[in-house]
């Protein structure tokens, strides 16, 4: 039975090329991550982060250029007017605060009015960035900062556009309605534009966990530790993803992605790429990819810098449905940006972002997910049916834990040695559990959402999905 | 070694290096946790000292004295205090603080001090005041870190004497100095202070665009018309970020002289000068060119048709019936609606 024996050679030969391509892939990204959290280290202990906001207003306010933050609101009848407020009571010399209502079904418009004793005012424009139909602007002399905007429904890219015509600022700041800017975020952020301001185009900043912290008046007013473990596990990794990946790859200028819960963008620049990208859910990443695109094709000498420390807090999902359906979305918006821009994917034109940051997406975000599901259902299906050889299965895949937990710890030591903004050491045991676990269950599953959203990529699947809140009122 | 025991070993280190990595963590905290609460303490003894001694406490400055070893904590406590307390009493405190020696202690920290450190003494030095202080901080120019270096020089514009325009553009020649906007903001105070060593800067060869453009926004805010010529001059640059900057300078001024210039620069080829070209009109009130303002209503350039509309608007009687000619022209909807907003915006 020579066949067969040939046959039973190339299954194993098969097996094996798998499981060294899973293994070979994991390493990778387990090398890639450890150079990510060097060069996070290296940037955190050459600039470290000023605790105390009177030394930052100290030394950026007199220079601090004026920032206009661009609100987009729809349906949020219930919490604008409190977050409005908690806009208005930021710390920054010159800034003014554009409410967007993007076609709200509810009273969303009214409720500002009402508690704004807003009357409609004329504002000269240009719809230099396209924008569905305003219908009409509001203000009020008590309230010089605000000014809110009624237009036609449109989507977030739709609503920030139309901010962004009415904006005077030479800087705008994106970030979502139900977004907690800490109360010197401005001051934070605007440094790179008040360091470099030749050169920078865009700031984006960290984003902390809310959920666990004590929220009052639409802030953070005490840091803490979530008491849902799918949270506690955000937690480890929005630090993996801010504080470590962004500010690494911010370091060497192939930073592809601010978040849109808060993000400082040259208004100019914004406008020179046509604004934001109407039918995308990544229209945050698009954005900066069009700004890497534009400078570098003008040979422009420009900068996309980031802040490590934390600028706003978010609510993370407490359930899988709806942390499956937000990582699928994500995904997607960045298959999207990706396969949009595929032009730059390992071009030298596009220097370091077309080799290093496509690459990166393209190793990590499109293949990697790919290939670990395989190993994930191949290699046990092989070691079953005899073919692999366990104990060094075992050996090696004891080595990714490892790598993994290395680097989930090293973002925490990361925190807690420049920025320490958990409470106590107990919060920090909490956490430190979590950045074990989370490398035993949670990243494997976290691939399968991103599968997913591949799939709703391919399949050209719309929308949003629905979004949950619990609501930041219920926080302890 | 067989290669299996091998990659169980890189495991079993890589995972023990993490768990003492953690346990190093939480035994730090603790440890600093305590050292925290004694820094808070500290700073509020140090604050409380400080208030005594504006009381007129004679057990102020014997309170203050032991923290002079604690540089740092005197410098925090110091800058949070500053910004409390103005004129007789800060001059008070922080003379108090002078004779106390903290002059020499702070210097000492920003040569030996973590870059946090470092920074945080300098501007405690420059909060302290005085011709000790101005000393002080000139040799820390001279230091390796380019925040310190910018927040001496800082220290000193603030104190009354930066350094001259010149060398304030030598430090940027020679690296030394980022031209950020808090370096704007020195060469601002530089040229106010010497506004005709800021004329004479302007001749150097050695400027970059930027620089010029810099130098001509700080001559445009000193008050000095003796500038206005030189910023007339340059508002013929063939960088059109210089001829920008020359013609805002221009419209700070508000001098009449500079009429035949603006007039010039409303039809700038580029349109940040037209733009500027029509703020400074409004801004300097010169009526009688508000008809050449009028065209750039219809400026294929937002900005232009904004400002132009806001000149028109600050420009009295005369300038508000041109917009309202504009409003009344259908035979140019661009114009008109330019206008429009501009008289509904005005009020």
């Amino acid at each position: 039975m020579p066949e067969l024996e040939t046959l039973a050679l190339a299954v194993v030969r098969f097996a094996e090329t798998i499981a060294w391509a899973v293994i070979a892939t994991g390493l990778a990204q387990n090398a890639l991550y450890l150079y990510q959290l060097l060069l996070a280290a290296r940037a955190l202990s050459q600039a470290p982060p000023v605790n105390q906001a009177a030394l930052l207003w100290r030394r950026y306010a007199e220079a601090a250029p004026p920032i206009t933050l661009m609100a987009p609101a729809y349906n949020e009848a219930l919490t604008i007017v409190e977050s409005v407020r908690s806009l208005l009571a930021l710390q920054y010399p010159h800034f003014e605060v554009v409410v967007v209502n993007d076609g709200s079904k509810d009273e969303t418009l009214q409720v500002l009015i009402d508690a704004f004793e807003l009357h409609p005012v004329e504002r000269h424009y240009d719809l230099a960035a396209p924008c569905q139909r305003i219908r009409g602007l509001y203000a009020a002399a008590n309230q010089p900062r605000l000014l809110v905007v009624d237009k036609d429904n449109g989507g977030k890219a739709d609503a920030l556009n139309a901010a962004i015509n009415l904006s005077r600022s030479p800087i705008v700041c994106s970030m979502d309605a139900d977004s907690l800017l800490e109360v010197d975020a401005l001051l934070r952020a605007v440094a790179p534009f008040v360091e470099d301001p030749e050169r920078t185009v865009a700031v984006g900043g960290t984003i902390r966990i809310a959920n666990g912290c004590k929220i009052s008046f639409g802030r953070v007013v005490e840091v803490g530790v979530p008491r849902n473990m799918l949270a506690r596990l955000q937690t480890i990794e929005y630090l993996r993803a801010f504080l470590m990946a962004r500010l690494a790859w911010s370091r060497i200028s192939t930073l592809t992605i601010i978040s849109g819960a808060f993000g400082l963008f040259r208004r100019q620049a914004v406008l020179d790429v046509g604004g934001y990208s109407h039918g995308t859910v990544g229209e945050d990443m698009e954005l900066v990819v069009k700004l890497h695109k534009h400078y570098r094709r003008l040979r422009k000498p420009y900068r996309v810098a980031f802040t490590p420390e934390p600028v706003c807090w978010t609510e993370a999902p407490e359930t899988m449905a709806v942390l499956s359906r937000q990582r699928a979305r994500w995904h997607r918006g960045a298959l999207e940006t990706f396969f949009r821009h595929r032009d730059m994917i390992l071009n030298p034109r596009y220097g370091r972002i077309g080799v290093v940051g496509f690459g990166h997406i393209l190793v990590v975000d499109v293949l990697g997910p790919i290939i670990e599901i395989f190993g994930y259902v191949l290699i046990p299906a092989f070691w079953l049916l005899g073919v692999l050889d366990i104990e060094y299965l075992w050996a090696l895949l004891a080595v990714t834990f490892g790598f993994g937990i290395v680097i989930s710890v090293g973002a925490l030591a990361l925190e807690e040695t420049e920025l320490r903004r958990f409470p106590n050491a107990r919060s920090l045991a909490v956490l430190m559990g979590a950045a074990i676990l989370e490398n035993f269950g949670y990243r494997q599953i976290n691939n399968f959402w991103r599968l997913r959203g591949t799939w709703q990529f391919l399949t050209g699947a719309q929308g949003w999905g629905k979004m949950t809140r619990k609501g930041f009122s219920s926080q302890p | 070694m067989s290669s299996l025991t091998l990659i169980w070993v890189v495991a079993l280190v890589l995972i023990g290096a993490a768990l003492a990595w953690m346990t190093a963590l939480i035994v730090a905290r603790f440890i600093k946790e305590s050292r925290s609460t004694t820094r808070s303490a500290e700073r509020r003894l140090i604050i409380q000292a400080l208030s005594g001694l504006l009381r007129g406490q004679t057990d102020a400055v014997g309170a203050l004295s032991p923290f002079v070893r604690r540089p740092q904590v005197l410098a925090e406590a110091i800058l949070d205090f500053q910004g409390l307390i103005r004129g007789a009493d800060q001059e008070r405190a922080m003379v108090a603080l002078r004779n106390l020696g903290l002059i020499e202690a702070l210097e000492g920290r920003i040569l030996d001090g973590s870059r946090d450190e470092r920074l945080t003494s300098v501007e405690a030095l420059a909060a302290l005041g005085g011709e000790e202080v101005k000393a002080a901080l000139r040799r820390a120019i001279r230091s390796k870190d380019p925040n310190v270096r910018m927040a001496a020089i800082k220290g000193l514009a603030d104190a009354g004497a930066p350094p001259t325009p010149s060398r304030l553009l030598d430090y940027v020649g020679t690296g030394e100095l980022a031209p950020s906007r808090i370096y704007a903001e020195v060469m601002r105070q530089a040229v106010a202070s010497a506004p005709l060593e800021g004329l004479q800067a302007l001749g150097r060869q050695d400027l970059t665009p930027l620089m010029r453009a810099m130098l001509l926004d700080a001559l445009g805010r000193s008050g000095a018309y003796e500038a206005v010529p030189a910023l007339a001059a340059a508002a013929t640059d063939p960088d059109p970020d210089v001829r920008t900057a020359a013609i805002r300078g221009l419209g700070r001024l508000q001098h009449p002289a500079a009429a035949e210039t603006l007039a010039s620069a409303l039809a700038d080829q580029a349109w940040t000068v037209r733009s500027a070209a029509a703020e400074a009109v409004g801004a300097a009130g010169l009526v009688r060119l508000a008809p050449t303002v009028v065209p750039l209503l219809d400026d294929p350039e937002w900005w232009v048709r904004f400002r132009a509309g806001d000149a028109l608007g600050r420009l009295g009687k005369a300038g508000r019936g041109l917009l309202e000619a504009a409003a009344a022209d259908d035979a140019r909807p661009v114009a008109q609606r330019a206008a429009e907003r501009a008289l509904a915006e005005g009020g």
